[in-house]
Formats: C-alpha cells, structure tokens, sequence
C-alpha cells in the first residue's frame, strides 16, 4: 500500500466517522439547546455527577424558564469552572450569573468593577432580612453586597449509630468521651475516624478549621482576622498542636489520612469499619450512595458538631463556611433576569426540592429557617436535621470561620500545609510565624474578606 | 528442531518483557471496562473485584450527561480544523525554510523553536480577550485554529526535515521542464514528502483530540464541548458517581482504538518514519 493509499484511508476512516457521530449528535444538540426566540442567560457551574445535574435541571433550570417569556436560563457544568470563570470575568465576558468560591474570590472583582453591586436587588428582594446576617456579611466588600452563598457547610462529625451500639459507647458530647471512642475504636481494630487527603490536599483545610474552631474558638479568631492578634498567639498553638497529635495518634484517619479520599471514607464508614467521618456537611450530598434505603442503613449515620476543647468556649460551635457564592456579572445585559435567578435560589420552597434531591449542597443560609425532617426522606431528613442545628448556632454567634470561605487566599494556602507539622516536618510555632506573615501581609494589602462577628 | 528451540530460548527474555509492558498497557483499560459496569460503591469498595451485577445503565448516563453525541462531533470538527490547517500552512513554510526561499530563514527558525518553548498560558489571557470580542468563545473552529498555532512550530520543524531529504534534482526538473512554484510543491514534492504529512497528522491530530486547556477554556457552551470536555463535566466537586465516570472514559477511549486498530500500521510507519527523519 503506498503513503498516498494510506493517507486516503485514513481521511475516509476520518470522515465517516464524523459522519457517523454527527448524525448521533443531532439528539444531543435538541436536549442542550435554548430556545431560538429568547435570549439566553448563563450559569456556569462546577462539574456535576448525572443525578445533581437532573436535579439542578429540574428544579431550576426547567421551572425557572417556566417562569419567563423573554430569557431562558442555560446552566453549564464544567470541572474548571473557578479559573474558567476568573478568565472570562478578567477578558469581561463570562456567564451572566457569576459562580464564585466564596468571599476571598469576590473581593477582588468587585474591586476591580467586574461584579454588579447588588445593593438595590437586595431592598427589591429583600435579601438581608431573609438571609442569616453573618452569611449576609461575607457577600459585601466595603459595605456593599456583591454575593450571596448559595449554602451553609460546616466541618463536623458523622458518626455510624450501629458502630457506636457494637463497641457500647454512647454519641460523644464533649472531647473526652469522643477521646474515649477514638481509643476504643482503635483497640477493637478499627479504624478510630476515616477521613483523608488522597488526591487533594486542601482537603486539610477542613481540619486547620475545625481544630482552630474547636480550640481557639470565635472571638480569638475574630480577633486574629482583624488583626487584633497574632497567629503565634498559644490558642492557636494548641490548636495545631492538638491537630498534630490527633494525626500521629492515628485519631485522624486512622494512620491512612494519605491513603483515603472522601468517598472512600465515607465506603467504609457504611460498612462499619469505623465510628466517625470527620468531614463538612457538604460529604451528605455523596453519603446517599453509602447509605441509603437499598442497604438499610440510613438510620445508622447522623452528624454532630466537633466538640469544644478551648476553656470557656461555649458548646455546639460550628466552622462556619459557605459552599460557593453567586454574583452577577457586570458585563451581563441581562443583569435584572440573573438577579431574578439568584433570588429564586435564595428560598426556602428551592432549599427543600434541591435537599430532597442532593442533600448536603443547597443548606440555603436563610434566617429562621426550621425544616421538618419529617418532610423528607432518607438522608435529606438526616441533612434537615443538620440544618436545623447549624442555623441557630449562626444566629448565636457560635461559629468559627472555615478557612477556605473567610481567610485570603495565600493564608489559606499556608494553613492548607498543616500537614507539615502533622509529619514532623515543621514544628507548630514556626508554622504559625509563616501563617502570621503571610496574614500580616494580606491584611496590610486589603486581601481579607470582612469578617462577620460571631 | 534444535535450532528452532535455540531460538525460541533466545527470544524469550524479551517476550516476557513484551508480554509485562503489554499487561501494564492493558490493564488499566480493563478496569475502566470493568468498573463501567459497576454501582458507584462498588468501584469505591473495591476496583479491582468483578460486578456483581453487569450495570449497562452506566453506558446509558453517561453517554446522556456528558453528550457525547454532540461531544464527539465537535471533538471531530476541532480536530479535523487543526490538522487541516496545520498541513495547508506548515508545508508550505517547510519548503521556504527548507530550500532558503527568503533570507531571515534562520532568524525565523530560532522564532520557531523558541516558540515551542513558551508555555500556552502565557496567551490564554489576552488570547481570551480577543476571541470573546470577536464573538468566537465557544466556536469549535475558532478553537481548532488556535491549537494549529500552537502545534505549528513543531509541524514546520518537522516537515522542514523531510523537505530537505528529497534530492535537489527533482523540484530544478521540474523547473526546467515549465513547472511554477506551486506547481513544484503540488505536483513534486508534497508527494514526496506524504510520509511526513502523515506523521504530521497523526501527531497533531492527537495533541488536537486530547487537547484541554485551550478547549476547557475557550469552549463554554455545552454544545460547544468536546467529548473530553463532556467527559469532565462529569466530576462533581467531591460528589462523583465513578461508575458513570468509568463508562464515560470507556466510551471516550472506544473511538481511538477502533481508529488506531484500523489505521495501525499508517499509525506506526508514521510515527517511526517520523522519529527517524525528525
């Protein structure tokens, strides 16, 4: 066969197979597109497994356009969703409804005029008497609101109620007793907690958060946030010390933090291979795949906060963080419509068909709010009840702050390399003197959300 | 028969080593296939364990959700764009540098290969900035385009070598006998340099197909995706169904290997004649 016959053949090898699959595309064309009369307005969001995707389409996209005779709501999933977006924003173009990563990401845009100040939807809908102030908060760069969170997520504890039954301990309330299960976990041959970074380091962030909460506690770390104190003060000290002990003694993932992802945490918690999950409660929304009404088991996991360990904090306290944060693009000609969009999102009849749906990602930050776990099944009610707890401690004002939601982005890197002072590498205090002149910096430059007091 | 055994003991160190380098191909596409066929804890308990059940619903959502019909056409489209503009551009401009038709050829080689070297991200902002000004996010042909220019460099080098393999008696024949420029390339050497167009295909074609960064970027409409594109839309934040993800890459991998098994030995002879002349 000459080049000339090859080259041939593959063009037409080439070819029909873009025949071929051109014809099966037309279908796919059909489903995704929008309607040719309205105008389109975009959402980008993160990528989504089949399930999450129906349910934002259902729930969303489907009754949203029900609504409207001028614009139709196109929502794209897509994993890079965060950088994709900060391009677009920084070329100004982008989606009409900006998908953020919370307040350290909106700061900067809003500031640089990419983000439409959202002052005047807020007294059309009425957004800061419905939504929790302290949530409410973090969406303003000097004093203006320019995002609001589509979900309250805390760091916490799931635990397994049939493990708990088989090593004969009772749901831990205080640091002590959760102490004693970790250790009688661990002598029974199981793994004391499952939790890990496998494959995803920030992943850490959740436990620097959880430990500086748990530790340190609000006020402090209002305070450092502030600049009213130092990162190498001894709260926080003890707090990334207690979280380096926790590693060493395996009480944090069981001597396998590397060899364990979320998902696989959350495997062998459902088949009772451990007591606790430590995790934020965003972990519900893949937890139903674990347990659930086809394994009997959905009764069995419940979630409480991280007990309190620093003197004179009060109970109950919660990492506060927000899942992602919605913003409208200031490029957007279609700014009244996407307003429209987010404001939909903001209420309490979308919180409970997206809980049902996809627990753990739609915890809708609004005032007041008290579900019925009654009303929902399976893991939902579950979540309900996790909602229910969290929403009141926000209004309290016992809450810390997640990392990832209210700390500047270097800062929040350097607390995600707590994992050096867990393996040794570092020791607590000279980890904290590079955590303090990273913040020194940040908050010298401007780079610190505003920080809601608790 | 004793010197057939002789020779059989001779080959075997490297049939073995044959035989481990293709298990160690193999196996990771036989557990995609294996996994595409389980529930998502299954995958997560074990991957390495048989279903219990054959779940083909997996096949069915994801080829649904990740739209893979549109993806792949698209992916065609964009691939099809670079290779076509990647040839109808860099043969030409081989044949300049290669035969010296202008003077700052070297200076223009030293551009080429310094080129290759800087890294895409440096123009994706600016390189954005245009192309939403222009209208052209989300266009699959605007987008093939912009991954020609990037393998361009590459694709001259490339073809430059086997430009100046053909004898310079051939293209001055037919010169002598009436031929013009164009009709010297058309006629004479492009021909002549087939091998090299191929390999040049194949290799660009290939960067083109799996191509993410300028497609994840600049492709923003869910029409507009790739099968690649689609593939990720897939993955959640923390929440991934890996069964429904497993058969996503099964049915993203399907298309190549039926091309590669159709086309294996263009495939092979380009890529060798390739490494050779380059």
């Amino acid at each position: 066969m000459t080049t000339r016959s090859r080259l041939a053949k593959i063009v037409a090898v080439t070819a029909l197979g873009a025949l071929l699959l051109s014809a099966c595309g037309s279908g796919g064309d059909s489903e995704s597109g929008g309607d040719g009369k309205k105008e389109t307005i975009e959402m980008w969001f993160w990528g989504a497994p089949p399930a999450h995707q129906e349910s934002l389409k259902t729930n969303l996209v489907d009754k949203f356009n029900a609504s409207q005779d001028k614009v139709t709501l196109e929502v794209t999933f897509n994993e890079r969703v965060d950088s994709n977006i900060q391009t677009a924003l920084s070329a100004n173009g982008g989606p009409d409804i900006v998908y953020g990563s919370g307040p350290s990401f909106v700061s900067p845009f809003a500031k640089a005029g990419k983000l439409v100040n959202l002052d005047e939807y807020s007294k059309k809908y009425g957004w800061g008497d419905r939504i929790l102030e302290p949530i409410y908060q973090s969406g303003t760069v000097d004093g203006s609101l320019y995002a609001l969170a589509n979900s309250i997520n805390t760091v916490g504890i799931f635990y397994n109620k049939a493990v708990l039954d088989e090593l004969g301990q009772e749901i831990p309330t205080t640091i002590e007793e959760l102490e004693t299960v970790l250790t009688a976990a661990g002598d029974a041959g199981l793994y004391p907690s499952v939790t890990g970074n496998k494959g995803w380091q920030p992943v850490n962030e959740n436990y620097s958060s959880m430990f500086l909460t748990a530790v340190a506690g609000p006020d402090a770390m209002y305070d450092v946030l502030n600049g009213d104190a130092q990162w190498t003060d001894q709260p926080f000290v003890d707090a990334v010390e207690m979280s380096a002990k926790w590693y060493q003694n395996g009480f944090l993932g069981g001597g396998q933090y590397l060899n364990l992802n979320f998902n696989e945490s959350m495997q062998l918690l459902a088949d009772n291979q451990s007591p606790f999950f430590f995790g934020p409660t965003l972990a519900f929304q893949f937890a139903t795949e674990f347990f659930n009404d086809e394994n009997g088991n959905v009764d069995d996991l419940g979630f409480i906060p991280f007990p309190t360990v620093g003197a004179g904090l009060e109970d109950d306290l919660f990492t506060l963080a927000t899942t992602a944060s919605f913003s409208i693009n200031a490029a957007s000609k279609h700014q009244d419509e996407a307003a429209e969009v987010i404001d939909f999102m903001m209420t309490e009849d979308f919180m409970k068909i997206m809980t049902e749906d996809w627990p753990g990602y739609w915890g809708v930050p609004l005032k007041g709010l008290e579900l019925d776990p009654a009303n929902f099944t399976g893991l939902s009610a579950t979540y309900a009840d996790a909602i229910n707890k969290i929403i009141p401690a926000v209004e309290d004002g016992r809450f810390g702050y997640f990392t990832g939601t209210f700390f500047p982005p270097q800062t929040q890197q350097e607390l995600v390399n707590i994992d050096m002072v867990w393996l040794g590498q570092q020791d607590a205090t000279s980890f904290l003197e590079s955590v303090e002149a990273t913040f020194a910096s940040e908050l010298e430059s401007g780079a610190v959300p505003p920080i809601p007091k608790p | 028969m004793r010197k057939s055994r002789e020779q059989s003991l001779r080959m075997m160190p490297g049939n073995v080593v044959l035989v481990v380098l293709a298990f160690t191909a193999l196996l990771p596409i036989f557990l995609v296939f294996l996994n595409s066929l389980k529930t998502a804890p299954e995958v997560v308990r074990n991957p390495l364990a048989f279903p219990a059940v054959l779940d083909w619903g997996n096949y069915v959502e994801a080829w649904k959700y990740a739209k893979f019909g549109t993806g792949f056409k698209n992916s065609v489209l964009l691939t099809g764009t670079t290779i076509l503009v990647v040839l109808l551009t860099a043969a030409p401009a081989a044949y300049v540098l290669a035969e010296r038709k202008i003077k700052a050829a070297r200076p223009v080689m030293v551009y080429l290969m310094v080129a290759m070297t800087v890294p895409i991200q440096l123009f994706l902002f600016p390189l954005y900035a245009v192309f939403a000004k222009a209208g052209l996010i989300s266009n699959v042909f605007a987008v093939g385009i912009i991954i020609a220019a990037i393998n361009l460099p590459l694709a001259i080098m490339l073809l430059r070598t086997f430009f100046l393999g053909i004898p310079k008696e051939l293209p001055e024949a037919a010169t002598m006998d009436g031929a013009n420029t164009f009709q010297v390339l058309r006629h004479i050497l492009l021909p002549a340099v087939s091998p090299g167009l191929i390999t040049v295909g194949i290799i660009v074609g290939l960067n083109a197909w799996n191509e993410y960064l300028i497609s994840v970027t600049f492709l923003q409409s869910e029409s507009s995706y790739t099968a690649t594109l689609g593939f990720l839309s897939l993955t959640g934040t923390f929440a991934v169904d890996q069964g429904v993800l497993m058969a996503g890459a099964a049915i993203l991998i399907l298309p190549i290997v039926v091309l590669f098994l159709i086309a294996q030995r263009s495939f092979v002879d380009g890529l060798v004649s390739g490494s050779v002349k380059g």
